[in-house]
């Protein structure tokens, strides 16, 4: 302590406190820390505190309430979608690991440039306009849709099937093929990261190709390609676009629900509630995520 | 430090004075007060290991870095708050830091556009100083397609083209390979007699030290130890790690004498303490090997000593032999380097070899 | 490799093959259907017809969400640039240990859910009473489009030596002179790159500008009106050239970034 009483006094010595040099630095200061607080962060806080927020007869009124979060607890519909919801979007992280992994894995034992460019092609679906690819995946799986067409001309059915629009498979299909490539990138960085030489040191210990794969590449890629998965949970908790154009009515999602909250129910406080409830399950997957990847981090 | 002035102040006035300047992160001193004076147009090195706090020195100079107490003057006025591009001062940096998306040219002129003078001012300066480093033809390449000694004459050019009052060189011939180095040496020596601008240079490297400066300022563990010429700096260290520093040294044990407190006593005999090392305790000895030379039974002038010691093995050095010997009771092994041709050629291991040295080449330092 | 590693791996390729298949069965499916008319559930192959194209120039409506935006895209990435240039040279030239608070917060967005970012921003506006507009939109697109940006523009920085800045210094220009001809030159691939990959984001952008946006529309909100609505040919031939417009940033983006990689000093 003492060298730093000492230092202070020393300063104070030399000139004004640093912190006084001169006022252009503070305003550089609070501009810096300012506008991200403002832009980003400020908003969120509004948010959260419009979910406690009172509304009667379509008017905020002002006073803090939890009937919001009540409300959202005691519904059984509500709690229905919202753990709909996160099953559908833990099947389509699954779908995306799974397919995932195996492109990723194929890529990863390339070399060269047919490496990179497949990496690429990969990575390409990410930058197609989005409302592109739902209208592209209606056109697919829609009752006069390609899928039917084709099943219909190749005799497997008679008659267009339903089955494919307007249901939460359609959903689940369509984000799975829309959030696939986010999968890849990082179960493809996690292979990435395995030590060559830990491979050549499986090999020279008498293991085979499948042996390495079984013993070291999966269990060293598999928390990195999980966390990856999250991450892909994660936006398809949130979509509200893709279960409104190919769900239909059964494709009802949490996502679509907070969203009409913000629409036709015109309830924002109701809305803002319902979307805290999606932030903390998000928070707490991402949080999942992380522990997973600094887990497989320390080895 | 006292207010009056030496004489030799008087002749060459400081340029730059650091007054009590310390440095600390958080609790950490990285230097200890120091008090240094750099004269008008001298070639002043700042030598010591890595972590010695050499370069905080300099960059402290430069203002890259505020001291945490004490004043750096400028021809004694204070310019501890100035901004760095307020300093007459330019650095060479070890990276050499040149701009990498301006040819040669554009990197030496810099300075002066930055400074708003006309083109044409511009133009000659640029060139006359692409002239002095050799790099005329040059002039239109790019940083990236110079070698490492071409691009340490641009950063050079760049520094001296905007006529500092002060260069600083931060250990400018680190990354050069020995060879380059030396004939860098050379030219940098030159040229600061040519421009006749203070350089302060820094290094870890004693011989460069040695080899290039009017001065050299010794630091250790953020201390400045000692500062003088190379002569003194080699011959009459202070300390023990300035004696051990630069080149060869024989360090022997020395204790006061039982008898009289004035009288140090080591394994080549007594010694007078002299008033400079106060204290009781233990001492050491310093003397370098070339201090000694084979007694040749020729009468002993004023202030000359012999010894006998024990040759244990021979070296043969080129121009130099070193001779190792086991000299005192404690059978102490010294270095001895003699002119190949005097140790006679007729020495056999194990013979009783006499030495003679000049008491005024013995340093007496505290034992540390 | 043993029989079954091989029969394995070739199995493995079936499915990454259809897979591939399926992410690019949509694009292409859209681009063929704005060539071709469908008949009785198979594609008329013998009626090529560039018609749809044409009737595209005469949507007014749509030419003006187009301009839109592009307005948005260019504003949002002109923004983004800025406050990420002033951010991360603040950030660079000093110990600053608000450092890891303020990246935090840039990167929520990025990492949130869009739909969360988009309530967040529309409710902030209503309290500020701010109508929903174009200025909105673009607001909420700086906010997205930040993370990327300053993300870009701070790799590149801290491989720039501080001796860069330094040296600068030292040869007599002050902060900004040194930023506008030492660092900016320095930094200019990686804005670039950035520029371009931010501008396609925006240029995408639908989850959160739906909750931003007021009378005027963006091209994707519009598009998404126009499928509402009902599904015409017209959607198909419009599909088709924002995939070959975004594409071709892409290519753009990925060209000057492979450039920026190699061009490293």
């Amino acid at each position: 302590m003492m060298t730093v009483v000492s230092a202070e006094l020393a300063d104070t010595s030399v000139g004004p406190p640093r912190w006084l040099a001169s006022p252009g630095k503070i305003v550089v200061r609070l501009l810096v820390y300012g506008v991200p607080t403002v832009m980003i962060l400020a908003p969120l806080m509004s948010f959260l505190a419009y979910s406690f927020l009172e509304q009667k007869d379509n008017i905020v009124t002002g006073h803090l309430t939890l009937a919001n979060y009540a409300a959202f607890f005691q519904s059984g519909s509500y709690l229905y979608v919202f753990f709909g919801t996160v099953k559908l979007a833990f099947v389509v992280a699954t779908v995306a690991l799974f397919l995932g992994y195996i492109i990723s894995y194929l890529i990863w034992r390339l070399e060269g440039s047919t490496r990179y460019l497949l990496l690429l092609l990969s990575a390409l679906p990410l930058v197609m306009n989005y409302v592109v690819k739902i209208y592209a995946m209606r056109s697919i799986l829609g009752f006069n849709g390609f899928l039917n067409s084709f099943l219909m001309a190749s005799g497997i059915i008679n008659a267009p099937s339903k089955l494919f629009i307007f249901n939460q498979t359609a959903v689940m299909l369509a984000m799975a093929v829309i959030y696939l490539p986010f999968g890849i990138l990082p179960i493809f960085l996690a292979l990435e990261r395995i030590p060559q030489s830990l491979l050549s040191a499986a090999a020279d210990l008498g293991a085979k190709p499948g042996q390495i794969f079984l013993t070291v590449i999966l269990p060293l890629s598999l928390p990195g390609s999980i966390a990856g998965a999250l991450f892909v949970m994660v936006i398809a908790l949130g979509d509200y676009l893709t279960p409104q154009m190919v769900g239909g009515s059964e494709g009802f999602t949490f996502g679509r629900a907070i969203w009409s909250q913000f629409g036709m129910a015109f309830n924002w406080p109701f809305g803002a509630a319902l979307a805290v409830v999606l932030l903390v399950t998000v928070i707490a997957l991402i949080g999942l995520a992380s522990l997973i990847a600094r887990k497989a981090r320390l080895g | 430090m006292t207010a009056a002035l030496s004489e030799e102040e008087v002749v060459r006035p400081n340029v730059i004075q650091l007054v009590g300047v310390t440095k600390s992160y958080r609790n950490l001193n990285v230097l200890k007060p120091v008090d240094l004076d750099i004269k008008d147009g001298e070639f002043l090195t700042i030598l010591g290991p890595s972590g010695s706090g050499k370069t905080t020195i300099l960059r402290m100079i430069g203002g890259f870095t505020p001291p945490t107490s004490g004043r750096i003057l400028l021809r004694g006025a204070d310019i501890s708050q100035v901004p760095i591009f307020r300093r007459p001062f330019n650095t060479v940096f070890q990276d050499y830091a040149l701009f990498p998306h301006m040819t040669v040219a554009k990197n030496v002129a810099y300075g002066l556009r930055i400074r708003r003078r006309p083109a044409e001012e511009i133009k000659t300066k640029v060139a006359a100083v692409l002239e002095t480093v050799n790099l005329t033809d040059k002039a239109e390449r790019y940083p990236s397609e110079l070698s490492g000694g071409q691009r340490q004459r641009v950063a050079l050019a760049r520094a001296i083209v905007c006529e500092p009052q002060v260069i600083l060189l931060d250990e400018p011939l680190a990354a050069l390979d020995a060879e380059l180095r030396r004939s860098m040496q050379e030219f940098l020596k030159d040229l600061q007699r040519r421009i006749r601008t203070t350089f302060v240079f820094i290094t870890h490297d004693q011989e460069e030290a040695i080899s290039m400066s009017d001065r050299i300022a010794v630091m250790d563990h953020g201390n400045l130890i000692q500062v003088g010429t190379p002569q003194e700096i080699y011959y009459k260290p202070r300390t023990e790690f300035v004696a051990k520093f630069f080149g060869e040294n024989n360090l022997l044990p020395a204790q006061p004498d039982n008898n009289a407190a004035n009288i140090l006593e080591s394994p080549l005999g007594k010694h007078s303490l002299p008033a400079s090392a106060k204290g009781g305790g233990s001492f050491l000895l310093a003397i370098r090997p070339e201090s000694f030379s084979i007694h040749d039974g020729s009468e002993l002038r004023q202030g000359q000593s012999v010894c006998v010691g024990r040759l244990e093995n021979v070296t043969f050095l080129g121009a130099t032999t070193q001779l190792s010997l086991n000299v005192g009771k404690a059978q102490q092994t010294i270095k001895v380097r003699v002119p190949t041709g005097q140790s006679g050629n007729n020495l056999a291991f194990g013979d009783d070899v006499p030495l003679r040295w000049s008491e005024a080449d013995v340093n007496v330092l505290p034992r540390g | 490799m043993t029989r079954l590693e091989r029969l394995t791996i070739a199995l493995l390729w079936v499915v990454g093959g259809f897979t591939f298949m399926v992410l690019y069965a949509p694009a292409l499916i859209v681009i063929l259907f704005s060539f071709f008319a469908m008949k009785n559930h198979q594609i008329d192959w013998s009626n090529f017809s560039l018609e749809w194209y044409g009737r595209l120039a005469d949507n007014s409506q749509l030419l003006a969400a187009l301009y839109n935006s592009i307005v948005v895209g260019i504003c949002a990435v002109v923004s983004a640039t800025i406050i990420s240039l002033a951010l991360a040279y603040y950030m660079k030239t000093g110990v600053r240990r608000g450092r890891a608070y303020v990246e935090f917060i840039i990167f929520l967005p990025f990492v949130l859910p869009a739909i969360i970012t988009g309530i967040s921003l529309l409710v902030a506006f209503r309290e500020i009473g701010l109508e929903r507009s174009l200025i909105t939109v673009t607001i909420g697109h700086i906010v997205l489009i930040l993370a990327v940006v300053y993300r870009m523009v701070t790799i590149r920085l801290d491989t720039l030596e501080n001796s860069q800045i330094e040296a600068s210094l030292d040869l007599g220009a002050n902060g900004l002179e040194t930023f506008l001809y030492v660092v900016l030159p320095q930094l200019r691939s990686a804005l670039l790159t950035s520029s371009l990959l931010a501008f396609a984001l925006s240029f995408d952008e639908t989850l959160v500008t739906f909750f931003l946006v007021g009378g005027e529309t963006t091209l994707p909100m519009r598009l998404w009106a126009m499928m509402r609505t009902g599904f015409t040919p017209e959607i198909n031939a419009l599909v088709s050239v924002v995939l070959c417009v975004t594409l071709l940033f892409a290519a753009l983006g990925a060209m000057s970034l492979r450039e920026s990689i190699e061009r490293k000093p």
